[in-house]
């Protein structure tokens, strides 16, 4: 018998008065309730660097400003968390206030988290068993993230060099607390999927007002779904990707973290998908290579001291 | 000829494009180098180079003939006095310092010592900026009456590591204006000479206690008007320099090898770290594409040494843009 689809809720902002209105609805369009017995919320956004949400790069404020009124008005829990790590080129206290987070917890009363300062713990036998080599058996996670009553993922939809798309399985990347990151590089799909299969969302909340494809572009996008296999399944279809060539989302699908069996809700997805500022195949193969080139170039004729009348070393 | 004994202090991003270009010079010999970070020590002592965490031991040991500074903006002062209390020449990163309190006791330093001190302004040594300066000079441009200078660079435009000292207003004694702003004003000056009237706006967005915008009108005494405008803001680098003469206009861009070069210094490192050799090095060109600015910088520095002459921009015209900039500050209250 053929899984439920999980339901995404799409809305376009332009159709609301205020984000608030229109994250209210795509939550309605996935049918997600709050439960009032909630006492804990962690509100993981996306914070790579120091670039502002209008780059497409980071996540929107308003848009947790909205989600925070809404959990409120919902719930009312006693504490709602914002979580990000550091990165290898960025230190989360220094973007919380940079990127206007610091303002926002002040006005909201919400703890900011620097994940990287938290207790951690093992990741259970379970998952541990997917950590197939030295380097991914030092994932560890935050302990603080396994005790939240409701965990929400606020990514932001944009593309990456390595991974093809960034959107809510990329964004749990970055509840590994460690900064360099980028050791993980080399098996990156396998370390999204184990950090997703270690901490799942309950819900994700996509910030797709500003996405970042070949530049970044105002799409007025807010998605929402409970399954973040499935969430990315859409973006990478509003991003012009085909998902079964994204890495990370196949590894998640096989550990096990959800399905990619969909149900759109609300505004269609080819509409984002129209206006979603798509990276040509030509661009991206053409720049790099070119780079490989130069860069071989480059050492070539460096060591070499062919160009520009080389004079001999001292003492030759 | 004897090659002049270089120490470099600070073996971050600016100071290792120094140190690269020290190797390549003919007139130049890297003996010490001074650094808080190990591993890049660590690299720099297998090419034979005696290392120091710290430049107060390196610069009184080793007494090289030229230190260069190339340090987070609130270790400039100290280092330039150590350094020139020293008998050392210095070539100093901008900004020249935090105040004009430290502006002054570097110049005074230096003036009491006799030692040589330019500032590295790498700007006045793009193709570009030296060939406008040539025809302002020569006035082929006509009488001119506006000139534009945007600078939209900084610390987070390149996505790579920020280090901890940026963030600390204090430590960094400003922002966009007092770091990039620098290379603008002491461009403009010059160019033109001498100022009538500045007037300054900053902004901050940021919220880490200084401007990360900020634009500069100048009145200049030969009648030119100039407009200068820093961010760093923007993800994007953006040089560009315009001069609107009544005869004709010219336009001055950055080449992008010479100053927007972060990745191309990155893989340059790794050369080093590859155990490429000082005596490999000697003589050989880094950059085979590109406008190598700071390769000219330090060719003219080293040759103001052996011709024991007065290198530009010297202390006195750092004192100049660091007047501009503190009043700027004043006004606007936006300092700190």
């Amino acid at each position: 018998m053929k899984d439920k689809p999980n339901l995404i809720g799409l809305v376009d902002t332009t159709n609301y008065d205020n984000l608030s209105n229109a994250v209210e609805q795509v939550l309605k369009h996935i049918n997600f309730t709050f439960n009032r017995k909630i006492k804990t919320v962690a509100i993981k956004v996306n914070l790579n660097n120091y670039w502002r949400c209008s780059s497409g790069e980071t996540t929107d404020p308003e848009v947790v400003e909205a989600l925070v009124d809404i959990i409120r008005l919902n719930a009312n829990p006693d504490e709602i968390y914002l979580v990000e790590s550091d990165a290898t080129v960025m230190r989360t206290d220094y973007s919380f206030k940079m990127l206007g987070y610091e303002e926002l917890a002040e006005q909201k009363n919400l703890k900011l988290v620097n994940l990287g300062k938290e207790k951690l713990i093992q990741l259970k036998p379970e998952v541990y068993v997917h950590a197939i080599n030295p380097l991914l058996q030092k994932i560890q996670v935050p302990e603080i993230l396994t005790k939240m009553d409701l965990f929400i993922s606020v990514p932001k939809l944009k593309l990456h060099s390595l991974t093809g798309l960034t959107c809510s399985l990329k964004n749990q990347f970055g509840c590994i607390p460690i900064k360099r990151k980028v050791m993980f590089h080399e098996n990156l799909s396998r370390a999204i999927a184990i950090i997703n299969k270690a901490i799942t969302p309950d819900l994700v909340l996509v910030d797709g007002i500003i996405s970042k494809g070949k530049t970044p572009r105002r799409t007025n996008l807010l998605m929402a779904g409970c399954n973040p296999v499935a969430v990315d399944f859409v973006a990478a279809k509003i991003c012009g990707m085909n998902p079964k060539k994204i890495k990370h989302l196949m590894e998640s699908k096989k550990l096990g973290v959800g399905s990619t069996n969909v149900q759109c809700i609300g505004d269609n997805w080819e509409h984002f998908a129209e206006i979603f500022p798509k990276k040509g195949f030509l661009y991206t193969k053409s720049r790099t290579s070119l780079l490989t080139l130069y860069g071989l170039y480059l050492k070539k004729m460096t060591l070499e001291g062919k160009v520009f009348g080389a004079k001999p070393a001292r003492g030759e | 000829m004897k090659p002049i004994k270089i120490g470099i202090a600070g073996l971050g991003g600016q100071g290792r494009k120094h140190f690269l270009n020290c190797l390549r010079h003919k007139n130049c010999e890297v003996i010490a180098v001074a650094d808080t970070y190990k591993r890049n020590l660590s690299r720099v002592s297998e090419l034979g180079i005696n290392t120091y965490t710290d430049y107060h031991e390196m610069i009184p040991k080793e007494k090289p003939d030229a230190v260069i500074i190339a340090l987070p903006n609130f270790l400039h002062a100290d280092c330039s006095v150590i350094a020139s209390e020293n008998g050392c020449n210095i070539l100093l990163e901008k900004p020249f310092a935090r105040s004009m309190e430290e502006a002054r006791l570097i110049t005074n330093h230096v003036k009491k010592t006799g030692v040589k001190l330019m500032l590295a302004m790498c700007q006045r040594f793009i193709n570009g900026c030296q060939e406008l300066k040539k025809e302002i000079d020569n006035e082929t441009l006509g009488r001119i009456d506006f000139a534009s200078a945007l600078f939209f660079t900084g610390p987070f435009t390149s996505g790579k590591g920020v280090p901890e000292w940026i963030f600390d207003p204090i430590k960094m004694g400003g922002g966009a204006l007092l770091d990039s702003g620098f290379h603008l004003i002491d461009l403009l000056l010059w160019f033109f000479g001498k100022v009538n009237s500045v007037q300054g706006h900053t902004e901050s967005i940021f919220s880490l206690g200084y401007d990360d915008y900020a634009d500069v009108f100048l009145r200049f005494q030969n009648g030119v008007n100039a407009l200068a405008v820093v961010s760093w803001r923007s993800r994007n680098p953006c040089y560009r320099i315009e001069v609107a003469g009544e005869y004709s206009r010219k336009v001055a861009f950055s080449d992008k090898f010479g100053i927007f070069d972060v990745g191309l210094r990155k893989a340059l490192f790794s050369f080093v770290r590859e155990g490429v050799s000082q005596k490999v090095m000697k003589g050989r060109p880094f950059l085979p594409l590109g406008d190598d600015i700071f390769y000219k910088e330090l060719d003219y520095f080293t040759k103001c040494i052996i011709n024991d002459e007065d290198p530009e921009p010297d202390a006195k015209d750092g004192l100049n843009v660091q007047s501009i900039i503190e009043s700027i500050y004043e006004k606007t209250n936006s300092k700190n």
